[in-house]
């Protein structure tokens, strides 16, 4: 089971440390990240996910959070937790990496703001 | 409860007709519908054979439901099918490779579905987006054999009894 917060944390430490003196991190705009980021994790526990990765972009601050799986699926009971983090996401991209593999990403409104 | 005692018992009699006697209940629910990776090759096909003789009852309630039933297209289902499927169009308009096609009363009545195909499948518009999956009953996404993806928005309802058609 992937932990992705842990990831995240990660990837935002270095991000803090690489845009820094310019840019420094949010804190509120991140907790509520890492909210989002637990709804996902469970959403994406009811999907097979053979890998995950997260990345911060230093052209537009924003945050890709990237899972490869072989099948995605939304019914009644997982809705309300998908809509909440798809709300919140700037884009969706689902493409096909291999056969029964593809990526799912999310792109996330900037976490840093200028100092 | 009392409507799983009903369906557990329309399964029995279901069994009991196709002449079904060795179905093993216990198993089925206990592997909860799924094989293990450590299931040998027995336990898996005991499951599928499970499965498939519970995909056969199902099979057989929903033809029943739409032989004894004077059916008619749900005006609410289909008008929401229809808005579901112009808006996805409009948001992969910009992706030349896209298809989006739709499916109506396959391969039951009661059934919809609208697909797009396309090898990346980018939603720049979220907010719509999630509209559409609240809209739709199921939303699904995986990978096809030659190199793009398939994304599927299901229906249910869309055929009603007449008797029903107050409700709806």
């Amino acid at each position: 089971m992937i932990n992705i917060v842990d990831v995240i944390n990660e990837v935002v430490e270095m991000g803090t440390e690489d845009f820094a003196p310019v840019y420094k991190l949010n804190e509120k705009s991140f907790e509520i990240f890492k909210q989002y980021c637990k709804v996902i994790e469970s959403l994406f526990e009811e999907n097979d996910v053979k890998g995950f990765s997260a990345q911060a972009n230093e052209d537009d601050m924003t945050m890709k959070l990237s899972f490869e799986c072989s099948y995605f699926r939304i019914d009644n009971d997982t809705k309300t937790k998908a809509a909440a983090v798809f709300r919140r996401c700037l884009s969706m991209n689902v493409a096909w990496l291999e056969d029964e593999l593809m990526e799912i990403s999310f792109t996330f409104p900037p976490l840093w703001e200028r100092a | 409860m009392a409507e799983d005692k009903d369906l557990f018992s329309d399964f029995v009699d279901y069994l009991n007709e196709e002449g079904i006697y060795d179905f093993d209940f216990e198993e089925f629910l206990e592997e909860n519908l799924e094989c293990d990776d450590d299931d040998d090759d027995d336990e898996v096909e005991e499951s599928m054979k499970n499965m498939d003789i519970f995909l056969s009852y199902i099979d057989k309630t929903i033809r029943d439901f739409e032989t004894n039933n004077n059916l008619m297209l749900n005006p609410k289902r289909m008008c929401d099918f229809s808005k579901v499927y112009e808006t996805v169009k409009l948001l992969v308009k910009d992706d030349k490779k896209a298809t989006v096609t739709q499916k109506i009363n396959e391969p039951y009545l009661t059934m919809g579905c609208i697909t797009v195909i396309s090898p990346n499948i980018i939603i720049k518009n979220p907010q719509t987006f999630v509209k559409l999956i609240n809209i739709a009953d199921t939303f699904e996404v995986f990978p096809l054999t030659n190199g793009k993806t398939q994304m599927n928005f299901g229906f249910n309802d869309m055929v009603i009894p007449l008797d029903k058609t107050k409700d709806k």
